[in-house]
C-alpha cells in the first residue's frame, strides 16, 4: 500500500500566501461591506478548491492468498517441489533477505493449506512466524487462534485466516517502524513467489491449463501497483535490480497477448503467443532464483 | 544536554505509532469480522482519514473469484460514502444507492483495476463529530 499526497502540502502553501495577500490588500484599502464579502467569498473557494485536491492514493497488490486461490481453482496439481525449502531459512541472515524471505514462505504456506496440505502448512507457518519475529514483528497471530488450530490442524479456514495475520501484521508493522523498503521487498517476494508457483505448474500445450494462463496473464494489471511499491524505493540497493527487472517482464507480458481477426470476419480474438509465454515464464523463474538465494 | 528537551520528540512518536497500531486494531476487530462468509485476504489498507480529505485505492481483480469489499470507519466518525469505478471511470457500485451499505459483493467477467474511492458525508450537525479517525478498506476472497 502506498500513499501519495498529492502536492498538497505546497498547495496549501500558496493557498495561504494568496489569502495572506488578500488580507493585506485589505488593510490598506477603504473597506465597504460589498468588498469584504467578495473576499470572504473567494478565501471560502480557495479554501473549498483545496480542500477537494487532498486525496490519498494507495495501490494494493493482490496477496499470496489471492493469487494462490487462482491456482487451486484452475485445478492443476499440487507440487511440493516447487516451494522454497525450509532446510534454506539459515540462509537468509539480513533484514532484506529476510523481508523477502518471509513473502516467499507466506506465499507457499497459501499454496500449500489451499491445497489441504496440512503437515506443510504447519511447518512452514513456524517457519514464517521465526522468520517474523527476526525482523522484529510481534504478535503476529493471536494464542487463541493458535490454541484453536493446536486442537484441529485441518481447519482449512483458520490456517488461511492465521496466514492473512501473518502477511497483514508483518508489511503493517514494519511500514509503522519507517522500514518501508523490507515491507515492499516482503510484498514483492509474495508476489514473485506465487507467480512462480502458478507458471512452473502451467503447460502451455495443456487444454486444461489454458484458464490459469490467462490467469497468470491477466496479472500484468498488477504491474502498475508493484511499480508504484518499488519505485518509492528505487534508491535502495536491492530494490532497484527487482524493480529492472519487472520493467523488462511487464514487456514480456505486453508481447504474450496477440491479437487478431476471426477466421469468419466477425470480430477480433485474443491468444497467448506460446514463444513469448515461455519467456516470460523463465523471466519469472530468474526473478525467483535471485530472491530467494 | 537538556534531555527533557526530547520529551515532545518521544510523545509525537509514541502518539504517532499510537495511532497506526489503533487503526490496525480497528481494522482486525471492528472491520473483519464483516468480511463473514469470505476470507481475508491479507491486505491491510488503513488509513487516518481527514473530513477535508479523500481516499482512492487502486487495485486488480480477477475473474473466476468472488469478492466482498469493506469499508468501515470508527463509530464517531461521519458516515462513508464510497463508489467502485473501472480505470475508465466507468460506474460499478456507489453505495449512496444501496442505503450507504458498509460492504459489496462481487464477481468480474474479466479482470479488471478498480478504483475504489471514498470520503466523508457532511451533515449539518457535524459538530459533534470527530474531524478525523480509521477508516479501514478490506477484501474478502470466496473460498
Amino acid at each position: 500500500m502506498l500513499i501519495y499526497r498529492l502536492g498538497s502540502m505546497r498547495k496549501i502553501i500558496w493557498s495561504f500566501c494568496i489569502l495572506l495577500l488578500f488580507n493585506s490588500c485589505n488593510l490598506f484599502s477603504s473597506k465597504n461591506k460589498e468588498q469584504v464579502s467578495e473576499s470572504e467569498m473567494l478565501e471560502h473557494q480557495l479554501m473549498q478548491e483545496n480542500s477537494e485536491k487532498m486525496k490519498k492514493i494507495f495501490f494494493v497488490l493482490p496477496s499470496p492468498i489471492e493469487i494462490s486461490l487462482l491456482i487451486k481453482n484452475s485445478g492443476v496439481r499440487f507440487r511440493e517441489d516447487l516451494m522454497n525449502a525450509k532446510d534454506n531459512l539459515p540462509g537468509y541472515s539480513t533484514s532484506p533477505s529476510r523481508a523477502i524471505a518471509l513473502g516467499v514462505y507466506c506465499a507457499d504456506l497459501s499454496y500449500a493449506s489451499l491445497n489441504e496440505q496440512f503437515q506443510i502448512s504447519i511447518e512452514y507457518m513456524n517457519v514464517s512466524r521465526n522468520l517474523a519475529e527476526s525482523l522484529g514483528v510481534l504478535k503476529t497471530v493471536g494464542q487463541d487462534k493458535i490454541r484453536l488450530l493446536e486442537s484441529n490442524v485441518t481447519n482449512k479456514e483458520l490456517i488461511i485466516d492465521i496466514i492473512s495475520e501473518i502477511y497483514m501484521e508483518s508489511s503493517q508493522q514494519l511500514r509503522e517502524q519507517d522500514r518501508y523498503s523490507l515491507a515492499a521487498l516482503m510484498l514483492i517476494g509474495g508476489w514473485v513467489e506465487s507467480m512462480y508457483l502458478a507458471t512452473q505448474s502451467v503447460d502451455p500445450n495443456e487444454e486444461s491449463h489454458q484458464e490459469l494462463i490467462k490467469q497468470i496473464l491477466d496479472q500484468k494489471l498488477s504491474l502498475e501497483s508493484i511499480k508504484m511499491v518499488l519505485r518509492e524505493n528505487q534508491s535502495d540497493p536491492i530494490v532497484k535490480p527487482i524493480y529492472l527487472d519487472i520493467l523488462q517482464l511487464e514487456k514480456l507480458f505486453e508481447m504474450s497477448m496477440e491479437t487478431s481477426e476471426m477466421q469468419d470476419g466477425t470480430g477480433l480474438i485474443d491468444s497467448v503467443d506460446q514463444l513469448v509465454f515461455v519467456q516470460l515464464v523463465a523471466k519469472i523463474g530468474d526473478m525467483r532464483d535471485y530472491l530467494v538465494n | 544536554m537538556k534531555y527533557y528537551l526530547l520529551f515532545p520528540f518521544f510523545a509525537l512518536l509514541f502518539s504517532l505509532n499510537f495511532g497506526f497500531s489503533q487503526c490496525r486494531d480497528f481494522a482486525k476487530e471492528q472491520c473483519k469480522p464483516k468480511l463473514a462468509g469470505y476470507l481475508h485476504d491479507g491486505n491491510y489498507n488503513g488509513v487516518v482519514l481527514h473530513q477535508e480529505e479523500e481516499v482512492e485505492l487502486h487495485k486488480a481483480f480477477f475473474s473466476g473469484q468472488k469478492y466482498r469489499i469493506v469499508v468501515a470507519g470508527e463509530n464517531n466518525l461521519p458516515t462513508i460514502h464510497f463508489r467502485i469505478t473501472d480505470s475508465d471511470l466507468n460506474l460499478i457500485f456507489d453505495n449512496e444507492e444501496s442505503n450507504f451499505s458498509d460492504y459489496f459483493d462481487f464477481e468480474l467477467d474479466e479482470a479488471k483495476t478498480l478504483i475504489i474511492s471514498l470520503d466523508f458525508i457532511r451533515k449539518e450537525d457535524a459538530q459533534l463529530q470527530s474531524e478525523s479517525g480509521c477508516v479501514s478498506i478490506l477484501f474478502g476472497l470466496k473460498l
